[in-house]
């Protein structure tokens, strides 16, 4: 082989047959971000997939994921009356119209179809308090200096086999901020949907909360029946300040695959928050219905002093579902404190656990409550 | 089937409080019978019964999502008794 075509072999076997360059110069994204998911490439390429969660499925082909899809036409709205017609009828379908939920809950919504946002509404009067709520490829045009500072300071590249995927190839997510004093005065939505065959949607939420501001954040997730696993490896990440409040809520009823175990997705979640100030408070709410594989421990580090962690919990699993979710509270700071309500239904033969880890370090004292329970549903 | 829990607990200080309890329990067959006398299908009483027990985390849900959740649940339990 001539030191050439030796070049373009491995040119095309490494990075770039991921589409790094690809999915970077699509979004016009700065130099740093693209070494920040190289990097996180190499990192990931070291490590291999975990293989304690209690949890089974074909080995993933990698290679084989379409790592950048998005809608076909590039639209930018002025109304959501422009919104393309099949993907109105898409919300239809699932019984959430735009406008409705514009108008009666009052709720900005950030739709991500294919992994690129579409519209989001209500930025205007939320921008008049100075929260920012956008797609993260908007707020990394638009404010490169707080996603620099805050991108991978809670879940970094090296945290695990997934999140570090995710660091290189996430497509889109949305991105949340709040500034100092701020109580965000409506509940913001993200819907999630994957659309396209074979798609891995890697989204990447931020969400800073700056000092004694309160936010309430909303993920719901639909996705249509399709028949062939989909990998979807997203990272979540919450930043309070002192005094900040986050509550993160989330409704998860993908595809679960059908009666025999078939299709389904492969949900490989990675979320955490970290209560970086004294009296910071995130709290987690979950409810798990769908994915055929859920694998999935939102956490909170607790460093600030009197700082609080909260978890609650439903995990239902049915047919050949699987589900290994549970929570981490690190206590670091003192007085800190955590709740963990989880609950687990299963029926059929589906696979359903709990795994949690509470870790209270030397210098922290605190009352920690946690409470985990199972419930099963009996096949007569 | 497998219905497991993996508790770590990891304590390096003698101030702090932890608790932890877990249980497992069937849905009650006398629970179901009580709602099968009073004219409620068995899917409709696992319903009830699944969704009183997640009250607890329902309860901290958002108005709309809570309604929302309890409609998924009922369906995702959909076939599995009886």
């Amino acid at each position: 082989m001539t030191e050439d075509s030796k070049l373009i072999n491995d040119v095309a076997n490494s990075e770039y047959k991921w589409g790094f360059r690809f999915i970077s110069a699509k979004k016009n994204e700065p130099e740093w971000l693209l070494e920040w998911r190289l990097r996180a490439f190499r990192h990931w390429q070291t490590m291999t997939e975990p293989k304690w969660p209690n949890v089974h499925y074909p080995v993933i082909d990698f290679q084989d994921i379409i790592y950048y899809s998005a809608p076909k036409k590039q639209i930018v709205l002025n109304s959501l009356d422009e919104l393309d017609p099949e993907i109105k009828a898409t919300f239809d379908k699932l019984g959430i119209s735009l406008e409705e939920q514009k108008r009666l809950a009052g709720v900005a919504v950030d739709a991500v179809i294919d992994s690129v946002s579409v519209k989001t509404t209500f930025r205007e009067s939320l921008a008049e308090l100075g929260i920012i709520f956008s797609s993260f490829s908007e707020a990394v045009q638009e404010h490169p200096e707080l996603i620099k500072k805050y991108l991978g300071s809670v879940v970094p590249h090296t945290d695990n086999f997934y999140a570090a995927l995710n660091s290189a190839v996430f497509s889109d997510g949305s991105f949340c901020y709040i500034p100092k004093g701020v109580r965000c005065p409506m509940e913001l939505s993200t819907y999630f949907r994957i659309n396209s065959a074979g798609t891995g949607q890697f989204e990447r939420t931020l969400i800073v909360a700056d000092e004694g501001s309160f936010v309430s954040y909303l993920e719901g997730c639909t996705a249509p029946m399709r028949d062939e696993n989909q990998l979807h490896a997203a990272v979540v990440e919450i930043y309070a300040h002192t005094d900040a409040q986050v509550k993160y809520s989330t409704v998860q009823n993908w595809y679960p695959g059908d009666k025999n175990g078939k299709g389904g997705i492969y949900n490989f979640v990675t979320k955490r928050g970290i209560c970086a100030g004294n009296n910071a408070k995130i709290s987690w709410t979950q409810v798990e219905t769908g994915s055929s594989i859920t694998w999935k421990y939102p956490s909170v580090i607790l460093k600030g002093d009197n700082s609080v962690g909260e978890f609650y919990s439903v995990a239902v699993t049915n047919n050949y579902q699987q589900a290994d979710t549970g929570t981490k509270m690190i206590h670091l700071g003192k007085n800190t404190k955590s709740t963990i309500i989880s609950k687990g239904i299963s029926g059929g033969h589906s696979n359903n656990s709990y795994r949690g880890l509470v870790r209270i370090s030397p210098q922290s004292n605190k009352r920690t409550k946690f409470l985990s329970v199972r419930f099963i549903l009996a096949r007569r | 089937m497998w219905r497991d829990t993996f508790p770590y607990l990891e304590v390096n200080n003698r101030t702090a409080t932890v608790e932890h309890e877990a249980t497992t329990s069937k849905v009650g067959e006398d629970q179901i019978f009580y709602c099968n006398q009073r004219g409620i299908s068995t899917e409709d009483a696992v319903g009830l019964i699944v969704n009183g027990y997640c009250k607890e985390v329902f309860n901290q849900l958002p108005m709309e999502f809570a309604v929302e959740a309890q409609k998924l649940l009922a369906i995702s339990l959909e076939g599995s008794v009886g």
